[in-house]
């Protein structure tokens, strides 16, 4: 069993939605995205466009950020999934220094929330209670939900369908027969630390 | 006149103790203001997640394990005239090992939990290689102090741990995929003479003694080129050859005016310095003052090079904020205190 996400460029629209139902899932504070969509701008005027990037842990096979860490809070799962035990975590941050896809997140302080001036709501207040101040934090491929039998939040969520999800050693799952017909290619496989996540387009 | 003397150096003595206890006095204010308020006090961001406290650390580090360096090539009669220094070479260099895990322990975003690093290591991570080399650094520096030079085996193991330190923190960078502007293996040798080259510049500051001071500035006259060509051939062969990441960090780095003024001040013009003033004493102090400043500002620029490239996220910035400054300051602070009361209050051996 190794989880691995497939995400289709040609049917991403850049909305975000992704970023929400992951912010909304794992009730990050504010400025701590485990999921992103970094926007590139191709081309000159007039003929310039705008081209989405997804981008969350890759889950890599060889990572980096689990060989680096002095305590073994961040792991690697026998699912393939990359977690980190908060618990363990020094917030040494050499794992986001060692990541080469920077989706390490550092909580730095006590989250003041959305509306600093009016306190935390009680959604925030819930939320960030899981949060450990001090520590790093990242993607977990929503793993509570897929232990569940649910998929990430942000597949679920995205309009477009461009997200896919599944176990990458069965070739017979969704995830393998999109990389075969599609040729899909990992960001930045020169890194050499065998990242888990693809993209089509 | 000899009483004057005397008076005036106890004075020199307290005053020093008393900078120092200033300077620990802001740290230990900025690393409560840093407590209270959380790490986002620093400059330090979701990009460049380490500044100028992992700079200092290294420094600190490089420092000791530099001074031990001295202490044992002072042992095995390889420098003349060290061995009256012998004593203060040791003690300083507890005194920034100390201060190191100090810095250390500021930085990291849960110090109580420092103590995983031991009863939860995992031994695949360069930081606990260097955590448990520098604790025996320290070990050893404090057994070298208390026994004889002669016993030689153990400054030579003294010796190789101390280099061991600074090399595995070469690799806490160099073995980082994230950073493309830090990969290849000559990190280590540029970590190592930088090590030398602080250790060389508190010599210069502090040793009077002729001859050992003569021995000091040529071996600073041989490191500071080495770091020069070191320093070349890494980035030259980045421009020459490197990705477009690579490319695009080394030409940050060169485009940052500080870095321009790190090599001129902190490595040509203490060069120059020593070779045609070697024997001004007021020059000799200035070139030990530069090649610190140097290796603390060469430290901070790569560090914070090599984070500043990401592949999605585009360049990041980083400034140090004063709570920042405030933290070095004040472990360089400990340092100084520490080593003003160690050669004050530690028993000395007899001849």
């Amino acid at each position: 069993m190794k989880y691995g996400m497939v995400i289709d460029l040609r049917r991403c629209i850049g909305c975000n939605a992704c970023t929400i139902a992951c912010k909304q899932e794992n009730g990050t504070p504010p400025t701590i995205f485990y999921s992103h969509t970094s926007i590139t701008e191709v081309g000159t005027y007039p003929n310039a466009r705008q081209t989405p990037l997804p981008v969350l842990c890759n889950h890599c096979t060889d990572a980096p950020c689990v060989d680096v860490c002095p305590t073994g809070a961040s792991a690697k799962q026998a699912n393939g999934i990359v977690t980190i035990d908060a618990n363990k975590c020094i917030g040494c941050r050499y794992c986001m220094v060692a990541c080469p896809y920077n989706v390490r997140q550092f909580i730095g302080s006590a989250p003041a929330g959305y509306y600093p001036d009016k306190g935390l709501t009680s959604y925030e207040t819930v939320a960030y209670a899981k949060h450990q101040v001090g520590t790093v934090e990242k993607c977990n491929f929503c793993a509570p939900r897929v232990a569940a039998g649910q998929l990430p939040a942000c597949v679920l969520t995205c309009p477009g369908q461009a997200r896919f999800f599944g176990d990458l050693e069965d070739p017979n799952s969704e995830v393998s027969l999109l990389i075969m017909q599609h040729n899909a290619k990992p960001l930045n496989p020169e890194a050499g630390t065998q990242p888990n996540v693809f993209y089509i387009g | 006149m000899a009483t004057e003397i005397k008076t005036q150096s106890k004075s020199n003595g307290i005053a020093w103790l008393v900078g120092m206890v200033v300077l620990v006095v802001i740290g230990a204010i900025a690393w409560g203001v840093q407590l209270s308020k959380g790490m986002s006090v620093l400059g330090i961001n979701q990009i460049i997640a380490w500044g100028i406290y992992i700079a200092a650390f290294f420094a600190l580090v490089g420092l000791a394990s530099g001074l031990l360096i001295l202490a044992v090539l002072s042992d095995l009669s390889v420098i003349p005239g060290m061995g009256a220094f012998r004593r203060n070479l040791l003690i300083g260099s507890i005194a920034s090992y100390i201060a190191a895990g100090f810095m250390i322990l500021m930085d990291i975003g849960r110090p109580e939990r420092v103590l995983n690093m031991v009863f939860s290591a995992q031994f695949s991570s360069p930081f606990v290689w260097d955590f448990f080399s520098l604790a025996l650094g320290v070990i050893l520096a404090v057994i070298l102090l208390f026994v004889s030079p002669k016993a030689r085996w153990l400054s030579v193991v003294a010796g190789i741990v101390a280099g061991l330190v600074v090399v595995f923190e070469g690799w806490i960078l160099s073995m980082s995929a994230g950073s493309p502007l830090w990969s290849g293996g000559i990190m280590p040798a540029i970590f190592l003479v930088e090590g030398m080259l602080l250790a060389l510049g508190v010599s210069l500051i502090a040793v009077f003694e002729p001859i050992a001071s003569a021995w000091l500035r040529r071996m600073t006259l041989v490191f500071l080129p080495v770091l020069f060509l070191l320093n070349v051939f890494e980035i030259g062969a980045l421009v020459y050859a490197g990705d477009v990441d690579d490319r695009f960090g080394t030409s940050m780095l060169l485009s940052n005016p500080l870095f321009w003024l790190e090599v001129v001040l902190g490595i040509i013009v203490p060069f120059v310095l020593l070779l045609v003033a070697g024997r001004n004493r007021i020059a000799v102090m200035i070139s030990g003052v530069l090649v610190l400043l140097g290796v603390l500002v060469a430290k901070s620029l790569i560090i914070v090079a090599g984070q500043s490239i990401t592949l999605v996220l585009g360049t990041g910035t980083y400034t140090p904020s004063l709570v920042e400054f405030g933290g070095v300051i004040g472990m360089i602070g400990l340092a100084g205190l520490l080593f003003l009361l160690g050669t004050r209050f530690l028993p000395k051996k007899k001849a």
